[in-house]
């Protein structure tokens, strides 16, 4: 009898913690931080997947001419996984991963700010999660490579920086190969490390400044800028499943439209 | 080219290398050329990861199907495309980049219905 009163008194505690308002401290806190609602994106792809303007075919091609400093030994390791990868037909992506998704990527996403995370929730199911509540990377023998890493934040004023370590995506890259661009997967070491600083520059842009270092592949750190903006048209993210209803078989080493 | 006539610049010049900006190459569809297509809709398939068109076309008096390809639903909403705008029975004209394989498909590049333009951007 005394341990169901214990526990009936253990829920009641349980419940009274979840449904408690946010303390003032709490909404203090939100109040200070920026609003980065709606949806963003790096270029807009257009109903073909293929650029919408001028300006988001320009944008991207100038992003595509950042070289990652490799050192000698990994850039013979890039130059061999170009010649292996020009044989096949180009892989489908089904995960950018970190940080190719900061880097180029035609997917939307939803950045949730909160005092304890920012989130930011891509339309192909990708998610960062950015603890911002003091948190610091887990050790060592916690930590193993993943799609996004290992990512902690904290706020700088208005900017949020973000370190982020143990990924395990190559980059996805374009290369200039026959007289077009090729899609190559770049390799990146498990050293990798990233700091992010992502800041509103106005209403309708965010900026993200990346040093992107990787001790074991480059020979110095890699200084990136890159912007996001607001889609207007669009409140709520729409899924994006990359299998799906597929229709696009590789026979004979191409791409075809399966009948329907 | 021809073809790419009103063409930014900057577009023309991916369009001519077709690398895959989405989640896969665009190697199958000749980028270069495009061609126009009046047919009736058997079906508008909405769904990931590409939408369809599925156009029935008179090619001298018999009915040919041509799949059209296009975005993720995703994209195609932010355009101001919606699950509806294309229904069974529509007579609609479309411009596509062909097949290379000469198949009866190809890349979404516009369309409209009695003259006006298909899912345009608010």
């Amino acid at each position: 009898m005394k341990a169901l009163a214990t526990l009936l008194a253990l829920a009641f505690l349980v419940g009274s913690a979840q449904s408690a308002p946010n303390s003032a401290r709490r909404v203090r806190v939100f109040a200070q931080l920026p609003d980065w609602s709606g949806l963003w994106e790096q270029f807009d792809v257009g109903v073909s997947g293929l650029p919408n303007s001028d300006a988001d075919a320009a944008a991207s091609l100038k992003e595509w001419a950042d070289q990652p400093p490799y050192n000698k030994v990994w850039q013979e390791k890039y130059e061999a996984a170009i010649r292996a990868q020009s044989a096949q037909p180009e892989p489908v992506i089904c995960t950018f991963g970190f940080p190719t998704l900061m880097l180029w990527s035609p997917l939307m996403f939803q950045a949730v700010v909160a005092p304890e995370e920012t989130t930011l929730m891509f339309s192909q199911r990708e998610t960062r999660h950015i603890p911002t509540d003091g948190s610091a990377h887990p050790a060592a023998d916690a930590l193993w490579p993943m799609p996004w890493g290992n990512s902690v934040g904290h706020w700088d004023g208005q900017t949020l920086v973000v370190d982020t370590v143990a990924t395990s995506s190559p980059l996805v890259r374009f290369v200039h190969w026959n007289g077009g661009f090729l899609r190559v997967f770049a390799p990146l070491s498990e050293q990798l490390h990233v700091t992010e600083r992502i800041r509103m520059i106005n209403a309708n842009t965010l900026e993200n400044q990346l040093v992107i270092d990787d001790p074991v592949a480059f020979s110095h750190p890699w200084r990136l800028t890159r912007q996001y903006h607001r889609v207007q048209s669009m409140k709520h993210l729409v899924d994006e499943d990359c299998l799906g209803h597929e229709r696009n078989p590789v026979v004979d080493g191409n791409y075809v439209i399966a009948p329907h | 080219m021809p073809c790419m006539k009103g063409v930014p610049s900057a577009i023309a010049l991916i369009l001519t290398s077709a690398p895959g900006w989405a989640h896969h190459s665009f190697s199958m569809f000749d980028l270069q050329r495009q061609i126009s297509l009046t047919g009736t809709v058997r079906e508008f398939q909405f769904n990931n990861p590409h939408c369809f068109i599925q156009l029935v076309v008179e090619t001298d008096g018999r009915p040919e199907e041509w799949s059209i390809e296009m975005g993720a639903p995703a994209h195609l909403i932010r355009q101001g495309w919606k699950h509806s705008t294309l229904r069974p029975g529509d007579k609609i004209s479309i411009t596509i980049n062909p097949l290379r394989n000469g198949g009866k498909g190809g890349n979404y590049v516009a369309a409209s219905s009695e003259g006006r333009a298909l899912g345009v951007a608010p």
